[in-house]
């Protein structure tokens, strides 16, 4: 896309019109990547400002090279695990907490079960969610995993599957709840 | 199909194309992020330009001083300048060979020349993270461009710093122990507190979005050396006992000299004394490295001479009766004073005369008097010259005694404009002024400076200090470019230190 160039261009150039069109463009897709990576609006908008101005302060480095979407989403990416990494201590899984089984679901069906399907991610705990994350998502490898989280491959599989059954039941009940709230209203 | 694999699909495909639009303060904060750091870089690049034309300045000022005539020095020292910038160029390079030669790093020759440097911590060598952190005592004008050198790498992909190291390799990746994490936090606690901006701590980092590449926590122990406590402004209040005195080079002078007097009395004025005066102002410092800061502020200072032994001659047929202003003549030029000698003799014996014929004259040889009319009445008084100036002046300030009682050397110029010009006449330690003002007087001086000083502090923000400092005019007082101030002054003041 020639328009994205030109603005990518400005926005080397320190320009501050070309910084505001290009938050434009790319901000609501990677508020979603950082809603998938905290727990709440407070922690998404944190890492959004950081992840932008990171984006701004280091637009040098981008070189044209592969996708530029990519590019902002591996920022934001790295800017929830450093916020993960201040916050969270990492040396003992059992330090896990437990989580609420509250789900907030809406009447209206359809194109909203994206945002529920945020919902579930963003109810995991901080190490749980952190591992799905980067390997079902982002595409990591566990021993990748290992080394961004500072934790053992055994944990990170074993964070993983157990992240995977929480989702499964998750999703299991809510399309259970779901089927019953169509069937009420069919009827 | 597993049900893992499928719950992974799942959420990828429901997650990749979700959108929702941030609240609108998201984009506020980050707009004023980005404008501080723009401020930021702005103001750090006039303030290095203000620096090295400072450094420029006061060398340049330094070398004016050697001599004592700047009129003979001039000639010489446009010799002396070739020789000693290329000694200094010499010593730059010796430096940075002597790095080379101890680190035994791979730095390209032409690169050893090089003032301005590539950050060192993005080379690829085995001790310069090292080197880093063990060079406490950079040399100035390294410390000083690093610090404003815009951390972007000229060519190519990034290392994390903690893969410059060959060492970091050998470690092993220990999982962080509590001890550790509980360290990193109070740290960090204490960096929140500061308002410390976490975006500026990342972008030391370096991370690398190349996603193969993983980064690993940072060293934040480095970072934190970096900080200080204390603002690089500060301010104080000095004022200083001064004596000021000048130079009189040997010029044919055009001067004006006493109407129908046939003088051949030497007009080198030694009946001309220093004088005790006084300056006192405000400083302003600010430190643009370890040991370097950079002063200016704003003075009022003054400076002047006694003429001793103006002594009242009775000239038959002089005509100073009807003439309302008589002229004293100095090094300096005529002192023009409104009224008759007689006002004034009236003034100093409190008796009237009548005698019309007076003139005031500096001491003249003994033989004048033979072969005219002149006499000496044997009345004679000193006459004091003043004059006030504001001074700006620019001047680098290095510390070479670091320690609670400090020493600093400073060299730098001022600018200094004339704002007031006085005279009286001294009799047995009294003094009143007169309606007079000296002739010839340029507006504008300039001079260079070189003071020795200490520092003391007293309480938490305020340092006492103590400053000898001379002062000496690189262009003339007056109009006919004979005469060179210069004052030595004990500065003495109070430092308040954000």
């Amino acid at each position: 896309m020639k328009d994205l160039d030109k603005i990518i261009k400005d926005c080397k150039r320190n320009r501050p019109d070309a910084q505001r069109k290009l938050y434009e463009h790319f901000s609501g897709k990677m508020f979603g990547v950082c809603l998938q990576y905290s727990k709440d609006y407070t922690e998404a908008e944190d890492i959004l400002q950081d992840g932008f101005i990171k984006v701004f302060t280091k637009i040098s480095q981008y070189t044209f090279k592969g996708s530029f979407e990519g590019w902002v989403r591996r920022i934001m990416v790295n800017c929830a695990l450093e916020r993960y990494r201040k916050q969270n201590l990492l040396y003992s899984v059992s330090n896990i907490q437990d989580y609420d089984h509250k789900l907030a679901y809406d009447d209206v069906l359809g194109e909203i079960s994206s945002k529920e399907l945020l919902g579930l991610v963003q109810e995991l705990s901080p190490q749980y969610k952190m591992v799905f994350n980067l390997y079902a998502i982002e595409g990591y490898s566990h021993q990748e995993i290992g080394d961004m989280l500072k934790i053992s491959v055994g944990t990170s599989k074993s964070n993983l599957s157990r992240a995977r059954v929480i989702l499964q039941d998750k999703v299991e009940e809510l399309y259970k709840e779901k089927e019953q709230h169509i069937k009420l209203v069919v009827r | 199909m597993t049900i893992h694999q499928d719950i992974d699909k799942l959420f990828k495909k429901g997650l990749s194309d979700y959108s929702e639009k941030p609240p609108g303060f998201a984009w506020d904060n980050i707009e004023q992020s980005l404008n501080r750091k723009r401020f930021k870089q702005r103001r750090n690049l006039v303030y290095s330009l203000a620096a090295s034309i400072a450094i420029l300045l006061s060398f340049g000022a330094g070398y004016l001083l050697t001599d004592g005539q700047p009129k003979n020095q001039i000639a010489v020292n446009q010799n002396n300048d070739a020789t000693i910038i290329t000694s200094k160029k010499s010593e730059i390079s010796d430096r940075d060979k002597n790095i080379t030669e101890d680190k035994n790093t791979k730095i390209d020759d032409d690169k050893t020349e090089q003032v301005s440097i590539q950050p060192e911590i993005y080379k690829n060598n085995s001790t310069s993270t090292k080197e880093l952190k063990e060079n406490t005592t950079a040399p100035a004008e390294k410390k000083l461009k690093k610090s404003n050198v815009k951390k972007v790498n000229s060519s190519g992909i990034l290392l994390p710093p903690m893969f410059a190291s060959s060492d970091e390799f050998e470690k092993p990746t220990a999982t962080i122990t509590k001890e550790q994490t509980d360290k990193e936090n109070a740290i960090l606690n204490h960096l929140k507190m500061k308002n410390f901006d976490f975006a500026e701590l990342d972008s030391k980092r370096e991370l690398n979005y190349d996603y193969r590449q993983i980064t690993p926590i940072p060293d934040y122990t480095l970072t934190i050396n970096d900080v200080k406590n204390t603002s690089p402004w500060s301010v104080g209040f000095s004022a200083a006992p001064l004596v000021s005195y000048r130079n009189v080079s040997d010029v044919s002078s055009d001067q004006v000299s006493i109407a129908d007097i046939n003088t051949s009395y030497d007009l080198n004025y030694a009946n001309e004394k220093p004088l005790v005066s006084y300056s006192a102002g405000v400083g302003v410092n600010y430190k643009v490295a370890k040991r370097w800061r950079i002063q200016s502020g704003f003075y009022m200072s003054e400076l002047g001479q006694i003429s001793e032994n103006i002594a009242l001659n009775e000239i038959p047929g002089y005509a100073a009766t009807n003439s309302e202003s008589f002229a004293i003549n100095t090094s300096t030029g005529n002192i023009n004073i409104n009224g008759t000698p007689n006002e004034l003799i009236d003034r100093l014996d409190g008796s009237s005369n009548n005698t019309s014929d007076l003139m005031f004259a500096p001491p003249m040889p003994a033989n004048a008097y033979d072969n005219t009319d002149i006499s000496n009445s044997g009345l004679e008084t000193n006459f004091v010259q003043t004059y006030e100036y504001y001074e700006v002046p620019l001047i680098i300030n290095y510390t070479f005694l670091d320690r609670k009682l400090s020493m600093n050397v400073s060299g730098g110029l001022s600018a200094n404009i004339l704002y007031g010009n006085n005279i009286y006449v001294e009799n047995n330690n009294d003094r009143y002024e007169l309606d007079a003002e000296s002739d010839n007087l340029e507006n504008m001086n300039y001079s260079g400076i070189l003071g020795l000083g200490i520092e003391y502090p007293i309480v938490s923000k305020l340092k006492f200090n103590f400053q000898p400092t001379l002062r000496y005019s690189l262009s003339p007082i007056n109009s006919s470019g004979s005469v060179y101030p210069y004052s030595f002054g004990l500065y003495t003041g109070i430092q308040y230190v954000f």
